[in-house]
């Protein structure tokens, strides 16, 4: 059960300020959504706190050590990265991008070893994969390949998750499996952070929802404390109203713009 | 096709474009049988060995580094060219004839590998901020019009006629009158080279996902570049140093092979180190029976082959490369 965590997290592009002191806790068994409008920070925080880019200030820890003094390997072990790009730039078979997920675990020669075929295995069934496996990815849909490069994130088996917007490109059905898949993660101990849209979604599937607003944390707590139509009027500027669905559950219905 | 069986085939044809190329010529000379005053086994030895070892050493060394430039630029149109190493090299020997440093193969050789060294740290210094194909491929364009821009004015400033014909004649690229000292000197950069490219493939499959994704993999990217850039800069350097510029090759093995080898990065690097090899054996045995006085050049015969292909592979690429 690894937790991962950042504090004080600054972070520039050039001149401008992305994340402005983000403080966030990515906890084991838990789905985390990050939410907000473009422009708030939601995939600079991932890649942050996949250790993928390198802050000004702040820091993000793993087990309580720093993920940017991590061998590469043993990150690439640990923490998995799924990127909103569902680009694959050869037109490798589908089994041929899910292998790669093992690349953390495999010596720098040789082949696949038998826990490496079995995750691999086990990763294609879980994302509905399998059945297309030699297909190469070009010939595949955007959810279709969207489902393969998931695949290769579930086989390197990863403690941590952070996957940026993994539902888009996805039909009802899919997203629905996704999400199971993601829950499923969290159920085994994975500490799991997407970014998402949906707000009905976010209500449903996480445990825990971080709000950016500008590079800053406007909200963090558990859906019901975070999905307000105050709060998520003044971040997002649009009226969002709370229904009541036939089972009682809230549902969230954005509006028109404000003011 | 399966792995074993392209790449048995691609042994057998460097196999006989090795000895193609130790045969033909305006003397045909026959394998066996030679007896050891018999001039021809002379030919062989000193002048068709070490030309077929070259041939053999330069067009695996371009055929490689066009894959694994490829696969590191995710740009299906990359060749060694494209880094301005082969330029730099170019130049870095046009300044030794200019010079009139050329009284022995071994200085021509070491100032273009001094060139090659050089385009390869300047390049290292100019993308060492940042890892991005974009950047890399861009300081190499530069590179290498920078490169091309020298050499000409090296060549317009030529001291003698006799140093501007040695010029314009090494430009073209060839392999003919290379000696034994020419290979003994080039052969091991470019064993080096092909030994640092072949450590990439793992790296380059992973970046076939992007690099933000390749780095989450646990990828090193700044490793990855610098075997590229070695590999590349040494072994494509100390080709260029003692053939002149042979073009095109890095672009058309791969592409070739795709098809049959797969288009994983790293299962590309050794069926085109080898076809790259058969390529220039059997180009540079070709380019001997053309009939005239003088031989057509190696380098203006690749670029004829490749400049047409280049094109095609444009016109059927349109689109997808943005």
């Amino acid at each position: 059960m690894s937790a991962l965590s950042a504090t004080s997290l600054v972070l520039r592009r050039g001149r401008r300020l992305v994340l402005d002191g983000v403080s966030a806790t990515i906890a084991p068994g838990c789905v985390t959504a990050i939410l907000g409008p473009n422009g708030a920070g939601k995939s600079s925080l991932l890649l942050a706190m996949a250790g993928l880019l390198p802050v000004a200030s702040g820091s993000v820890l793993l087990d309580g050590r720093p993920v940017r003094q991590l061998s590469p390997r043993e990150r690439g072990r640990r923490i998995g990265y799924l990127a909103q790009s569902a680009d694959v730039h050869w037109d490798l078979s589908v089994e041929a991008v899910v292998t790669l997920g093992r690349h953390p675990h495999r010596g720098a020669f040789g082949g696949l070893s038998a826990a490496d075929a079995a995750a691999i295995a086990r990763a294609m069934a879980l994302t509905d994969v399998a059945g297309f496996a030699e297909r190469p990815v070009k010939q595949l849909s955007g959810g279709e390949r969207a489902r393969v490069l998931l695949a290769r994130l579930v086989a390197g088996e990863p403690q941590a998750v952070l996957a940026d917007e993994p539902l888009a490109n996805l039909d009802l059905a899919h997203q629905a499996d996704s999400i199971a898949l993601f829950r499923a993660l969290a159920a085994s101990g994975a500490a799991v952070a997407l970014v998402l849209h949906d707000l009905s979604l976010v209500q449903r599937v996480a445990d825990r929802v971080l709000l950016l607003h500008e590079g800053r944390v406007a909200a963090e707590g558990t859906p019901d404390a975070v999905l307000l139509p105050d709060t998520l009027a003044a971040v997002y500027g649009v009226r969002v109203d709370v229904l009541a669905g036939p089972g009682g559950e809230r549902l969230l219905a954005p509006g028109g713009r404000l003011g | 096709m399966r792995r074993s069986t392209l790449l048995s085939g691609l042994v057998a044809l460097v196999a006989l474009g090795f000895v193609a190329s130790l045969c033909a010529g305006k003397i045909w000379i026959p394998l066996w049988g030679l007896a050891d005053a018999d001039p021809r086994a002379w030919i062989m030895a000193e002048l068709r060995l070490p030309r077929a070892l070259l041939g053999l050493g330069i067009g695996a060394m371009l055929g490689a580094s066009g894959a694994v430039l490829q696969g590191y630029l995710r740009n299906p149109l990359a060749d060694p060219g494209v880094l301005g190493i082969s330029a730099a090299a170019a130049l870095g020997a046009v300044l030794a004839i200019f010079l009139g440093l050329a009284v022995s193969p071994f200085i021509i050789t070491a100032f273009g590998m001094g060139g090659a060294l050089l385009a390869m740290l300047l390049l290292a210094g100019l993308v060492g901020a940042t890892s991005s194909p974009l950047t890399f491929i861009l300081a190499g364009v530069v590179l290498s019009s920078l490169a091309g821009a020298l050499t000409a004015l090296l060549i317009s400033l030529a001291p003698t006629p006799f140093a501007l014909g040695e010029i314009v004649t090494w430009l073209m690229g060839a392999l003919t009158d290379r000696s034994r000292a020419d290979a003994a000197l080039a052969l091991p950069f470019i064993v080096l080279g092909l030994a640092l490219l072949a450590l990439t493939g793992r790296a380059l499959d992973a970046l076939s996902l992007g690099e933000a994704t390749a780095l989450s993999m646990g990828v090193d990217l700044s490793r990855t570049r610098w075997l590229v850039i070695g590999g590349v800069g040494l072994g494509v350097g100390a080709g260029v140093a003692v053939t002149g510029v042979v073009g095109f090759v890095g672009l058309i093995v791969p592409h070739l092979l795709r098809p049959l080898a797969g288009a994983q990065p790293s299962r590309l690097i050794l069926p085109s180190a080898l076809g790259g090899a058969a390529l220039l054996l059997f180009a540079d045995a070709a380019v001997r029976l053309v009939p005239g006085a003088a031989e057509l050049k190696l380098g203006i015969a690749m670029a004829l082959l490749g400049a047409p292909f280049f094109l095609v592979l444009l016109w059927r690429l349109r689109g997808e490369v943005a």
